[in-house]
């Protein structure tokens, strides 16, 4: 499954980086890799995509619709044309996709526990996101994993403290286990183990593969904090795959593994 | 300081930068150019008597508190638990200021003397000392013991991808702490102020002057920009961001596009 994402990344990275919009090259690297994961475990179900502009990354998406799967597509300036002609350029699949010309409260009547991914992208206020974010949880299956656009940017401090706070609750039962790329991934507690040992097992395959300059950081204990970051290599050239502790870098990733 | 003295803040009452950045630079550290210079500017505008840093490193923005705690005869206090670098900011604190009072002490901030004598008294504060999340927390802690109630946190490494247990830990001090605000975000550093100054500091924050003097620093960046994008009731924090857009503000991007004043 690794190879089969790793590749798609190769093979569209220059029609994607051609689609105006604001996905980039950082954030379809690590969208294909979480999305690996969904794979590796065959989870089956939807894609939902709240905020959609030019359906960058929703051709992405596309990939993954299998069948008796739907790719549901919510944005309240739906611009149709734009958006099926990115799809049709970043996937040869032909999958089911429900267009929602609405505001992303139309979720609110989509069955619960039915979707594989949820991807946040709509309104950017702390209120929008925190509100997409409490819509989209009832819609997650258990081993299923929501992204939230534009965390950590200085234009936008409401996203990563709605998302913080969302996910600090402990009645929503989540975990912030990935930082990549301004978007933040969250999974339920119950799937935390097992994602985070994919992606620190499969990063170093992931990234040999793609030939991206990217590391896997956890610079604190899995014990102070659940998040892992992908950072680019930048200046760091001595830093192959993993960068774990400011103090010892050598203990990531094996010794996390182990802890895992 | 009191709340008059926080409106006196204003362009008439900003002083002169004491900094080059050119010779901060000089000095080994990671700061970038655009974050002394907020830091720079913010002390500026404060004026601090006087200033705390948990972690030094080799005194990049020491020097620049030091130079600013000096003119009201206050003290520049650092926290470096490692000796050589601990001497250098002492140096090169010196190097700036040779009769102010400075003091380095050789710890961890969980043993710092400051703590001693739990009364509030400085101004400024900035913590980069221990990037764990517990560490963080426990700082902010800490600082929140000894910070006058117009004091100013700036906390470095904020929303930066190698140490996100950062954020999440101001984030998480911020929601135990409710009598603080995230005041501002933005060059990786997040600035933090009591509630009831929020106001104060946001209008010098969105004052042209504010914007027009942080250009004015050879920073490397031509496009600066003060954010505020969703309602003021939405989120109350400034974002302070580089190459976003040629404008010098950015307001609500539902709304008519400008920035929500306090009215």
């Amino acid at each position: 499954m690794l190879i089969k994402h790793a590749n798609n990344f190769n093979n569209k990275l220059d029609v994607f980086n051609s689609i105006e919009g604001w996905c980039n090259q950082e954030q379809f690297y690590s969208l294909e890799l979480v999305l690996s994961f969904i794979d590796n475990i065959h989870l089956t179900g939807d894609i939902i995509e709240l905020g959609v502009f030019t359906g960058k990354s929703s051709g992405i998406f596309a990939n993954y619709i299998g069948e008796n799967e739907t790719l549901k597509l919510v944005d309240m300036n739906m611009q149709y044309d734009v958006v099926n002609k990115n799809i049709n350029k970043l996937t040869s699949n032909t999958p089911k996709i429900e267009f929602y010309n609405d505001m992303t409260w139309c979720i609110s009547r989509f069955p619960k526990q039915t979707a594989k991914f949820i991807h946040i992208d709509a309104g950017h206020s702390y209120n929008n996101c925190w509100n997409d974010l409490n819509l989209s949880l009832p819609l997650l299956k258990d081993n299923g994993i929501i992204a939230v656009d534009d965390f950590f940017m200085d234009i936008y401090p409401q996203v990563t403290e709605a998302t913080y706070n969302f996910v600090s609750d402990p009645n929503n039962n989540l975990r912030l286990f990935l930082y990549a790329g301004h978007k933040a991934y969250l999974c339920k507690k119950s799937t935390f183990d097992n994602v985070v040992r994919y992606i620190i097992t499969n990063y170093k395959d992931y990234a040999d593969i793609t030939k991206q300059p990217f590391y896997l950081n956890k610079s604190s204990s899995f014990v102070d904090s659940k998040t892992m970051s992908i950072v680019p290599i930048g200046d760091n050239k001595d830093i192959k795959y993993y960068r774990g502790l400011d103090e010892d870098n050598s203990i990531f990733p094996s010794d996390y593994i182990n802890i895992l | 300081m009191n709340e008059l003295d926080l409106n006196q803040m204003s362009k008439s009452n900003l002083m002169p930068s004491k900094i080059k950045l050119e010779d901060l630079e000089k000095i080994d550290g990671f700061s970038w150019p655009i974050q002394l210079a907020l830091i720079d500017l913010l002390c500026r505008y404060k004026k601090p008597k006087n200033a705390l840093e948990i972690g030094t490193w080799h005194g990049r923005s020491a020097v620049i508190f030091a130079s600013y705690v000096n003119d009201n005869q206050g003290v520049y206090w650092g926290i470096e638990p490692e000796q050589t670098r601990a001497q250098i900011t002492e140096d090169n604190c010196k190097k700036v200021c040779p009769n102010g009072k400075i003091v380095v002490e050789r710890n961890i901030s969980n043993y710092s003397e400051i703590l001693n004598n739990k009364i509030p008294w400085f101004d400024i504060v900035h913590i980069d000392g221990e990037h764990s999340f517990n560490a963080v927390y426990h700082d902010l802690d800490i600082v929140k013991t000894v910070i006058l109630k117009e004091g100013l946190i700036i906390l470095d490494d904020f929303f930066f991808d190698l140490y996100p247990q950062i954020t999440q830990a101001v984030f998480k001090w911020l929601d135990d702490n409710p009598d603080y605000v995230l005041l501002a975000a933005g060059v990786c550093k997040g600035i933090i102020c009591n509630k009831m100054q929020y106001r104060n500091y946001a209008d010098i924050i969105l004052n042209e002057e504010f914007i027009t003097e942080l250009k004015k620093y050879d920073t490397g960046y031509k496009n600066i920009t003060i954010t505020r994008t969703s309602p003021l009731m939405d989120c109350p924090t400034i974002g302070i961001t580089t190459n976003v857009s040629i404008s010098n503000y950015l307001g609500n991007e539902c709304g008519d596009g400008k920035i929500e004043k306090i009215c």
